[in-house]
C-alpha cells in the first residue's frame, strides 16, 4: 500500500468533504435587553410586537406577546431565526408596569427597532438598553434626541457573545412564527 | 441521501484508467537495414543439419503454446481494498453527516423566546 498514489484517493476525500460541509449553520439574531429598571417595582411586564420586514410593527399585524417578568432580572433575551423568506424583521419592545395587578398596564419604556437584518448562517446579537432615564412620565415619553432612548433603524449587529447573553431557559424550538 | 451513482463515479475515478490488453499491444518492429546488393552473393547450400528430422515426442513442453500466468484474485489486489475502503469511509461519513444534530439556535430566557421569521 505504500505505493498507492494519493491522487487516487482524492475523489473520495473531496466527496467526504462535500458531504461534511453541506449542513447550514443557524441564521439568527439574538436580542438582548439590558437596563437599569427595577424589577418588579418599576416594571413587571414585557410586551413585544414583531413584524417581518423593515416596517415597524402595528397593532394588527405581526405577532404580539406579553409576559410577566417579576421573577427575572436584566439582561433579558430572545431570538429570531430566519426561514430565508424575509431578510429582516422589526420589533417594538415595551416594559410596562401593572401587568400583574389586573389593571391596564402603563408603559415605562418603549423602543422600536426596525429593519434588523439577518446575516446568512451566522448568529448575531443586538443589545438594546432600556434605561430609567428613558422612562415615560405619565403619558409623556422622552423627546427624540437621546440615542439610548430613540428608536433604531437598521442597527449594527455584533457577533453573538454568550458572555453577554443570558443562558437559554427554553427548549430550542420556535415558539411561534411571523 | 447521496446518489449511489455519485459514489460509483468516485470509485471509477479512484480506480484509474484500465491497462491496455497485452495481446493487443504490438511492439514496434525495428527496421532492419537492408544491405546494399552491389554484388550477387554466392549461392549458398543448405547445411546438412537442416535436413535432420525433429522428434516432437522428445520434449513436447517446448513445442506446446505457453499458457498465460494465473490471474490474481480481485480480493488480493490493492486497488480492490482502496475502493472498498473508500466506499466504506464514504458511507460512514455520509451516515455521520446526515444523522448528527445540527447547530441549535439560541432561545433566550424570556417570552417570546424563539421566533421564526418567515
Amino acid at each position: 500500500m505504500a505505493g498507492v498514489p494519493t491522487t487516487r484517493l482524492l475523489p473520495a476525500l473531496v466527496l467526504l468533504a462535500a458531504v461534511a460541509g453541506c449542513r447550514d449553520d443557524v441564521t439568527e439574531v439574538v436580542v438582548v435587553l439590558e437596563g437599569d429598571l427595577r424589577i418588579p417595582t418599576e416594571t413587571d411586564g414585557l410586551l413585544v410586537s414583531m413584524n417581518a420586514g423593515p416596517a415597524a410593527p402595528t397593532g394588527g399585524l405581526g405577532l404580539n406577546t406579553s409576559s410577566v417578568i417579576s421573577g427575572l432580572a436584566f439582561p433579558l433575551s430572545f431570538g429570531f431565526t430566519s426561514e430565508g423568506t424575509s431578510p429582516s424583521f422589526s420589533i417594538t419592545v415595551q416594559f410596562v408596569h401593572g401587568l400583574t395587578q389586573g389593571v391596564v398596564p402603563t408603559i415605562v419604556v418603549s423602543r422600536t427597532i426596525t429593519d434588523i437584518r439577518f446575516v446568512d448562517q451566522q448568529t448575531m446579537m443586538l443589545v438594546v438598553p432600556f434605561l430609567h432615564a428613558c422612562a415615560c412620565m405619565g403619558t409623556s415619553c422622552p423627546q427624540p434626541g437621546d440615542p439610548n432612548c430613540d428608536s433604531i433603524q437598521t442597527p449594527v449587529l455584533k457577533p453573538f457573545d454568550p458572555a453577554l447573553a443570558p443562558p437559554s431557559t427554553m427548549m430550542n424550538q420556535p415558539f411561534a412564527g411571523i | 441521501m447521496l446518489p449511489a451513482s455519485l459514489i460509483f463515479a468516485a470509485a471509477l475515478v479512484a480506480w484509474g484508467p484500465v491497462a491496455p490488453d497485452a495481446a493487443s499491444v504490438t511492439a514496434p518492429v525495428p527496421e532492419v537495414p537492408v544491405p546494399a546488393t552491389a554484388a550477387a552473393p554466392p549461392a549458398l547450400t543448405a547445411p546438412p543439419v537442416a535436413k535432420m528430422t525433429i522428434d516432437r515426442s522428445a520434449a513436447p513442453e517446448l513445442l506446446a503454446p505457453s499458457s498465460p500466468p494465473p490471474r490474481t484474485p480481485t480480493y488480493k489486489r490493492w486497488q480492490f481494498w482502496v475502493i472498498a475502503g473508500g466506499a466504506l469511509a464514504t458511507a460512514v461519513g455520509v451516515t455521520i453527516a446526515v444523522t448528527r444534530p445540527g447547530p441549535q439556535p439560541y432561545s433566550g430566557n424570556v417570552p417570546p423566546y424563539l421566533i421564526s421569521v418567515h
